[in-house]
């Protein structure tokens, strides 16, 4: 129930945020009739014919940010037992050691679930994530580099990308076990190796596939889907959640 | 042939913005107390603990100031500068939209951008009055409106001349200038304050 709260309050946010930013057209959006983006026009595409994933981007709802095996049945989640018990004490503290309550970023894979919008940016090197909640900024390194081999763990953990056929794929390593994966509290170890497929559908649309590698917490990888969807003629807000975070004191759980 | 010098002087005449991409390393410069100092209206005034310590943002310029690096990633419409501090980010609009007339205060400001010949000229106003410009604990109001001029000298160096226009708090403006030096070999690494608060 707190999870449900807690994710409320972001959205809550965005909701009114988004009334006092000053609008900017988005270059380049195809257009309807009226003037408004065409959120089913076809997807674009890069000088280099891959599609454009660049643009504005919302989580659909507060749904995988509760959860992130919100599609999932429980028991098609495959948890060592450890991470069971783990889960099952977080459900029934509400949520109250949850990082994200004392102003502690969300994490790799969460991030994108937050309800706050992400702008992704593509430059010749990386593709940039910049987001609105905690102003706060991801780097995904295109330039051919492989993956560390011991990294220091972090909330984003290192990434680097490639596009293969429509998809962009990111594989991300070196997460902190200290990052929740949702507000429910689904947990991630520092042995995780994240694969997030970026596809374009259209305009508007695109799925993110996650596909969880931890072998630490899980018995086996385990793979589900988000669904942002585009923002356009606006930018993103600056977020500063120390700035606000008077209620640290009142969290409640046992 | 003729059709030839024809088509070249009919071409536009395109000239490539200088690339200013990269991981700068600031150095020198951490306090503008020399040349605000003597301008300040109000110097009986307390400076307060260092708004930092609540792990809220640095404003603009004391980021610039460093000593912690930045990263410049530079597109046609907007040049982004990634901060390890913080691991905030800025945006600077460089599609010729003006500045907004009446923004929110926020802590980093709004900031547009554009080419005077090899110099990026960043314009930023609307900041709130609660940061420090630099790590001296120089202060601002809301009425601040900083203007940084990059240029890039050579390859393996940056100079950003940066002028501070504070009519509420300071008697005229000021210019100081930060150097960056290049550093190829290193990526910025997170830095989440609240971890790190000592």
């Amino acid at each position: 129930m707190k999870s449900f709260f807690v994710a409320c309050a972001f959205l809550f946010f965005v909701t009114i945020a988004h009334g006092q930013w000053l609008n900017y057209p988005t270059k380049n959006a195809p257009r309807t009739k009226d003037g408004k983006p065409d959120m089913s026009a076809p997807t674009p595409r890069t000088k280099d014919g891959e599609p454009d994933i660049t643009g504005i981007w919302l989580a659909n709802g507060l749904k995988y940010l509760i959860s992130i095996a919100a599609d999932l049945k429980p028991d098609e989640v495959p948890f060592q037992p450890w991470a069971a018990v783990l889960y099952k004490e977080r459900r029934e503290n509400l949520g109250r050691d949850d990082p994200n309550n004392l102003c502690l970023p969300s994490g790799t894979p969460e991030k994108e679930a937050v309800t706050s919008p992400f702008k992704i940016m593509q430059f010749p090197d990386e593709m940039l994530i910049l987001y609105e909640s905690r102003t706060i900024y991801r780097q995904i390194f295109t330039d051919g580099r492989p993956l560390p081999k011991d990294p220091t763990p972090t909330w984003q953990g290192y990434s680097i990308g490639r596009w293969e056929g429509d998809d962009f794929v990111v594989e991300t390593i070196g997460i902190t076990s200290k990052v929740w994966m949702d507000t429910n509290g689904h947990p991630i170890t520092e042995a995780a190796h994240v694969t997030e497929r970026f596809r374009r559908h259209d305009y508007g649309h695109m799925d993110i596939q996650i596909t969880i590698d931890d072998p630490k917490a899980y018995t086996k990888p385990w793979t589900i889907v988000e669904n942002p969807h585009l923002l356009a003629d606006t930018e993103l807000l600056e977020s500063v959640c120390e700035e606000n975070n008077k209620d640290a004191r009142h969290i409640v759980g046992k | 042939m003729i059709a030839a010098v024809v088509f070249l002087a009919l071409a536009p005449h395109v000239v490539a913005a200088p690339d200013l991409s990269g991981v700068w390393e600031p150095e020198g410069l951490q306090s503008m107390h020399a040349a605000a100092g003597p301008l300040l209206l109000h110097p009986e005034a307390a400076k307060g603990q260092d708004p930092d310590a609540n792990c809220t943002l640095s404003g603009i310029p004391r980021l610039d100031l460093g000593p912690k690096p930045f990263k410049i990633l530079q597109s046609p419409d907007e040049v982004v500068i990634l901060y390890q501090a913080f691991t905030t980010f800025r945006q600077v609009f460089t599609d010729g939209r003006p500045l907004p007339s009446d923004p929110q205060p926020s802590w980093l400001g709004y900031s547009v951008g554009k080419w005077d010949g090899d110099t990026l000229v960043v314009d930023t106003v609307g900041f709130n009055d609660t940061t420090w410009l630099d790590n001296a604990g120089t202060p601002h109001s809301e009425s601040l409106h900083v203007t940084e001029r990059f240029h890039r000298r050579d390859t393996g160096h940056l100079d950003i001349q940066i002028t501070v226009d504070d009519p509420k708090t300071f008697r005229h403006p000021f210019t100081v200038t930060q150097h960056a030096r290049l550093a190829p070999a290193i990526e910025l690494t997170e830095f989440i304050c609240l971890e790190n608060r000592k």
